[in-house]
């Protein structure tokens, strides 16, 4: 349940209400208070880090919650870029209030409550598969996975990473079949920063995967990658990239990604769900699907065998 | 060729900025190879495979952003950098001034303005997003084919509801407002209104009204099955409305294949009470009843936008089978035959246009009888193998055998490429029928990207000692980004005749194989 928090009375003005809060960042809130820098300042979004290199994220709530993220009711036309910060502005948090710029920007905490993210749900059908892709590929546009993964080999451009991601794919797709390998194992860890990007695709695949396999309850699959990966994410891709590859290894996925999922394994409004997701960053969306849909098809072909 | 890779630090883009940035520099000359991307393990790996990582590259961490360039010489690297920084900022031409948006209520918050909707989604889809842009109070034009015709009824009912117009499902071309959207033509705007259940159909009489120096009010496209009796041609009494209100409206042209009796009946019964003239061509309907209805029968759809025009312009009738002579028709066809073999006696018609392809059919009657097809006149002349021409055949590249999975050839003009070779590998043909069609969304150059295929195919005629006549029609204006003049100057220099429009080229095409199978 979405809960409004009120705002300190200074503050009313300029902030804009929460409208929810992650259980992860509420233990970090809760553990100790928190310093750090803003990272990266987006037109929905702002992150910051603390000292001990974790990301966090403050979001705006159309774009649905993040796993590492807070997220604020803003008006419409409003934008974080717009709101006097910088990249570098020192960031404190504690358990009543989130201080951006020394002052800039504030939001009031005290009230918070803690709203769970969606769960991914078990597959109950595999009858939307075929049409979830059919709506994807009549909805990417360029610059994404699906045509190099999914979509028609004509519209290949050669691009050296998507091809590379491509191949790596392929790899897994051989180790969803038959079990963990070096091979397998060398290919999950090569997809980890592979791609052009603030969250490479190679990222960004992964957590469809991860987010696919949870549907399917293939505690054996979820395994093979998760352990692949263990270690092997921070630093070698970008601290968004890591953020969310990090989090989905844990099982936690942003709520757009989960509603995506759940649309498909139990065939909801999968078109709303699919324009949703494509609007998440400028090719993430694309990527996550690709993800997701990857390990449904793997998981189908398995059963035909 | 040298090498050089940068590094920005601390700096990040979208992967699509990224993207278009290397395609950027890639295109410029001397670059073979340039990428752009953030300095991850993984993407440092790939560009030392390609020997694009130098050692600062090698360095530089995740949140850095890193530039390869490989290239014919330092001069052209330089150069390359020097552009870099604006290309990482540039948005690109498509998305100047656009926004994408993901959600209809997204779009409309963005332009409450906005009365008209372009539905192109799949067919499956077609139904909830077009039910939705009705809710919303906009007309519509859905593109989207494959819709169920109980779904098609369904949409057009909603509309007609509302006071809202419904082209489509499977509208390829209108004009509205001197907006040429989907496949339509830039059409000079004027005082002749089109309704149309075919798209190459209405297409071509738009262009032919811009060549006779008149124009259109509106070409209201309403899809290829608004006249089947399931859906009772509910768009098209709809847009007769919407024309007869119109101030700017003199006539209204009804373009279609033979519509169901019942339709038909609906339709004239209402052309009957029309205030203002109609000019109707109903591919194969019958022209008696169609004639009791008040309404100014045309033979074909050079005829209809003739006729429209003359009644628009208050000019007197001036018709003739073809533009020029009968005389220099006859001499024309004379030089094209004498240079054949004895054995080529055969026609091809190789069609994007449904409509064209019917018409042909219907005019090559008069000349050389009946043609085999794909999507034949009569069932009994129907190919057992669309790929495998017998006789006479004319085949429609646009049938949805050809364009399941792919683009139409229209934009992609691939299957019209392999069936000039194809049937250029039979001796015994003597002339090529074919359309060119063109607009805004179309192919940006639809006659250039046949043209080697049919010089090739007059070359391996010529080898053996024959000569292969192809005759063609273009449709489109020279408003059109192709240019009618060029495109048409293109396919003349190959060798090509072109007739100003598919009735003229099918009536020329039929004499010649007509006159060539006399020869045989």
């Amino acid at each position: 349940m979405t809960t409004m928090i009120s705002l300190s009375p200074d503050v009313k003005e300029a902030c804009p209400p929460v409208a929810a809060i992650s259980p992860w960042c509420a233990d970090a809130f809760r553990q100790s208070s928190i310093e750090g820098r803003i990272t990266g300042l987006y037109q929905h979004a702002v992150n910051w880090q603390d000292m001990a290199g974790r990301l966090f994220c403050l979001v705006d709530s159309r774009m649905g919650s993040v796993p590492f993220g807070i997220s604020v009711d803003v008006p419409e036309g409003f934008s974080f870029l717009d709101c006097g910060l910088q990249t570098g502005d020192a960031v404190a948090v504690t358990t009543v209030a989130l201080n951006f710029g020394d002052g800039v920007f504030s939001l009031d905490l005290s009230g918070a409550t803690v709203q769970p993210a969606p769960g991914i749900r078990l597959l109950k059908t595999a009858d939307s598969i075929h049409e979830a892709m059919s709506i994807l590929q009549s909805s990417v546009s360029k610059g994404g996975l699906f045509d190099y993964v999914i979509g028609n080999a004509t519209s290949r451009d050669c691009d050296p990473f998507m091809e590379a991601i491509s191949k790596r794919l392929n790899t897994l797709r051989s180790g969803f079949r038959i079990g963990p390998q070096d091979e397998v194992i060398d290919a999950a860890r090569g997809l980890v920063g592979l791609g052009m990007g603030l969250t490479p695709s190679g990222d960004d695949v992964l957590v469809g995967l991860l987010a696919g396999m949870s549907s399917l309850g293939n505690e054996n699959a979820l395994k093979m990658i998760t352990t692949a990966l263990s270690g092997q994410v921070k630093g070698r891709t970008t601290d968004v990239g890591a953020a969310y590859l990090e989090n989905a290894m844990e099982g936690r996925f942003s709520e757009r990604l989960t509603d995506y999922v759940n649309a498909v394994v139990e065939g909801g409004n999968i078109l709303r769900a699919t324009e949703r997701l494509l609007a998440f960053g400028a090719s993430s969306g694309q990527d996550c699907a690709v993800g997701v849909l990857s390990a449904l098809r793997w998981n189908r072909e398995k059963k035909e065998r | 060729m040298v090498s050089k890779s940068i590094v920005k630090k601390n700096t990040y883009y979208d992967s699509i900025q990224l993207l278009r940035t290397s395609e950027s520099l890639r295109s410029q000359e001397g670059i073979e190879q340039a990428l752009v991307a953030m300095a991850t393990d993984s993407n440092k790996r790939i560009l030392e495979d390609l020997g694009l990582l130098g050692d600062e590259a090698r360095a530089a961490a995740p949140g850095d952003m890193l530039v390869g360039i490989r290239a014919e010489s330092e001069a052209h690297i330089d150069a390359a950098i020097k552009q870099l920084d604006s290309l990482l900022k540039a948005r690109s031409k498509s998305r100047s001034g656009h926004r994408t948006h993901y959600s209809m209520s997204s779009a409309l918050r963005a332009m409450p303005d906005a009365n008209l909707c372009v539905v192109s989604v799949p067919g499956e889809h077609a139904l909830k997003v077009t039910k939705d842009a009705l809710e919303k109070g906009l007309h519509v034009l859905v593109y989207s084919d494959n819709v169920p015709l109980e779904q098609d009824r369904e949409l057009k009912e909603i509309a007609c509801e509302r006071g809202l117009l419904c082209m489509g499902p499977d509208c390829g071309v209108s004009n509205i407002n001197g907006v040429a959207f989907m496949t339509a033509s830039v059409a000079r705007r004027g005082s002749i209104g089109i309704v149309g259940a075919s798209g190459s159909g209405t297409q071509q009489i738009a262009v032919l009204c811009d060549k006779e120096g008149s124009g259109i009010s509106q070409a209201i496209g309403v899809g290829g099955k608004d006249l089947k009796e399931e859906v009772g041609g509910l768009s098209m009494l709809f847009g007769i409305d919407a024309l007869e209100d119109d101030d700017n409206t003199k006539v209204i042209v009804l373009v279609s294949r033979a519509p169901g009796s019942e339709t038909l009946n609906k339709i004239l019964d209402r052309v009957r009470e029309c205030a203002k003239p109609v000019v109707i061509y109903f591919i194969g309907g019958d022209k008696e009843i169609m004639a009791a209805s008040g309404a100014t029968i045309a033979d074909d759809l050079e005829d209809a936008a003739l006729k429209a025009v003359d009644i628009a312009e208050k000019r007197e009738a001036r018709r003739s089978i073809f533009g020029i002579a009968d005389a220099e028709i006859e001499a024309l066809v004379a030089s094209e035959v004498e240079k054949m073999s004895g054995k080529q006696r055969y026609l091809r018609g190789l069609f994007c246009g449904g409509t064209f392809c019917e018409e042909a059919m219907s005019l090559l009657q008069e000349s050389i009888g009946d043609t085999w097809s794909n999507a034949p006149l009569r069932d009994e002349l129907k190919l057992a193998n669309s790929l495998e021409c017998s006789e006479h055949s004319v085949i429609d590249l646009g049938d949805e055998e050809f364009t399941m999975g792919r683009a139409h050839p229209v934009i992609d003009p691939e299957p019209v490429r392999r069936a000039v070779l194809r049937e250029a590998e039979h001796d015994d043909v003597a002339v090529f029928l074919m359309d060119f069609i063109l607009g805004p969304a179309i192919h940006p150059d639809p006659a250039g990207a046949v043209i080697k295929e049919i010089i090739e195919a007059k070359r391996r005629f010529a080898e053996s000692g024959g000569y292969l006549s192809v005759v063609a029609s273009v449709c489109g204006t020279d408003g059109d980004p192709q240019n009618l003049t060029e495109q048409e100057a293109m396919l003349q220099d190959a060798g090509v005749v072109t007739m100003p429009s598919n009735a003229q080229a099918a009536r020329l095409a039929g004499l010649i194989a007509k006159a060539a199978s006399a020869c045989a």
